[in-house]
């Protein structure tokens, strides 16, 4: 998933307090849940077929493939070919040097630099990806519960459910046998209903052997990198003179640029919005 | 230089947080043009303006190395 803004954080916070109390914590849960995150960080390298469903409230399934690949420190291809309608293909790649996300549909890729030793990296997976580059950090402190057992892909799991933020949870499913997470569902409720996502991880390997040229990007023919809009270019110039301005602070009373200037070495101007 | 939020609410964020230094509001909507005179396109963008009412330096983003860069560049420390 998207990394969360802040304000988004806050609601997590406060959620998660919620989904602290005694009585919905248990340790089995918190135990697999755990053990499944440190197996994945431990590995050097990590790949999986991936199986994905969304359903929005109301709407019919969309389904799309996919693969994971992932080695330490910093390579990871991700690809996952969806129908048109869904947003199509997208690729996430880390090559070593940078992180690029390349959309099938715009033909175009975003670019950036990768760091040497992520902990995480933004795309669309829950947990898994992040586990393997950085462990626990992305759990939340208390709160796993076992909520029961189900059978994934011919594959006897542990069901574990953690609430990051109301309105919103993600069921893992956890291999009896190898600890590794072989399906997330995430519900996340809203007015008109729950949107569901179910992303279903099958043959999974960890440890095999893994070279750098197998997680290079080369951009298909005519993609184009996609530009960040350019917040400097209507600026004023340096040494130019700063727009004078009349405007009244809370509770009315005016004040002009060139008055806060008088008897100053130089006065900083904040341009803020609390939103 | 408030962009676009009611008067309440900015004197509430000024009281929580013990701003030291003046707040204009800069208007809401179309009222709003200050933004446009100073070309901004993204928030926080900042402004250094020397006595003479010309631009020292500016910037957009929270980049405090930057604006310590720019005092200093400027002589004041």
């Amino acid at each position: 998933m998207d990394r969360r803004q802040a304000s988004a954080t806050v609601l997590g916070a406060a959620a998660f307090l919620l989904v602290a109390v005694p009585g919905r914590t248990d340790a089995r849960g918190e135990e697999l849940l755990r053990g499944a995150m440190k197996k994945l960080h431990a590995a050097e390298s990590y790949s999986a077929t991936l199986s994905i469903t969304n359903a929005g409230p109301g709407q019919p399934e969309v389904k799309s493939q996919g693969s994971l690949a992932a080695m330490k420190p910093n390579f990871l291809r991700v690809e996952i070919k969806g129908p048109a309608d869904a947003g199509g293909s997208i690729l996430f790649a880390a090559d070593g040097k940078h992180y690029n996300i390349y959309i099938a549909q715009a033909n175009q890729y975003l670019r950036e630099d990768l760091d040497p030793a992520p902990t995480e990296l933004r795309g669309q997976w829950e947990a898994e990806v992040d586990a393997f580059f950085g462990g626990e950090r992305g759990l939340p402190k208390s709160g796993a519960t076992h909520v029961g057992t189900a059978k994934v892909g011919g594959v006897e799991c542990d069901l574990v459910k953690i609430e990051p933020a109301k309105g919103r949870s993600t069921t893992y499913a956890i291999g009896k046998r190898d600890g590794l997470i072989h399906q997330t569902r995430i519900v996340i409720s809203t007015p008109e209903g729950n949107a569901v996502t179910t992303n279903t991880l099958t043959n999974i390997k960890l440890n095999q052997p893994k070279k750098p040229a197998e997680f290079a990007f080369n951009p298909p023919e005519g993609a184009r990198l996609f530009e960040r809009p350019n917040f400097d270019g209507n600026l004023v110039p340096v040494g130019k003179p700063a727009p004078d301005f009349q405007l009244p602070q809370p509770g009315g009373q005016l004040l002009s640029l060139e008055k806060t200037l008088k008897e100053k070495k130089a006065v900083l101007i904040n341009f803020w919005f609390y939103g | 230089m408030n962009a676009n939020d009611p008067e309440d609410r900015v004197k509430k964020y000024i009281a929580e947080n013990n701003f030291t230094f003046k707040v204009v509001m800069g208007g809401r909507g179309e009222q709003y043009t200050l933004g446009k005179a100073y070309g901004v396109l993204a928030y926080p963008t900042n402004y250094l303006v020397g006595p003479d009412g010309k631009v020292l330096w500016r910037g957009v983003g929270f980049n405090e190395a930057a604006l310590r860069k720019a005092l200093a560049d400027a002589g004041l420390k």
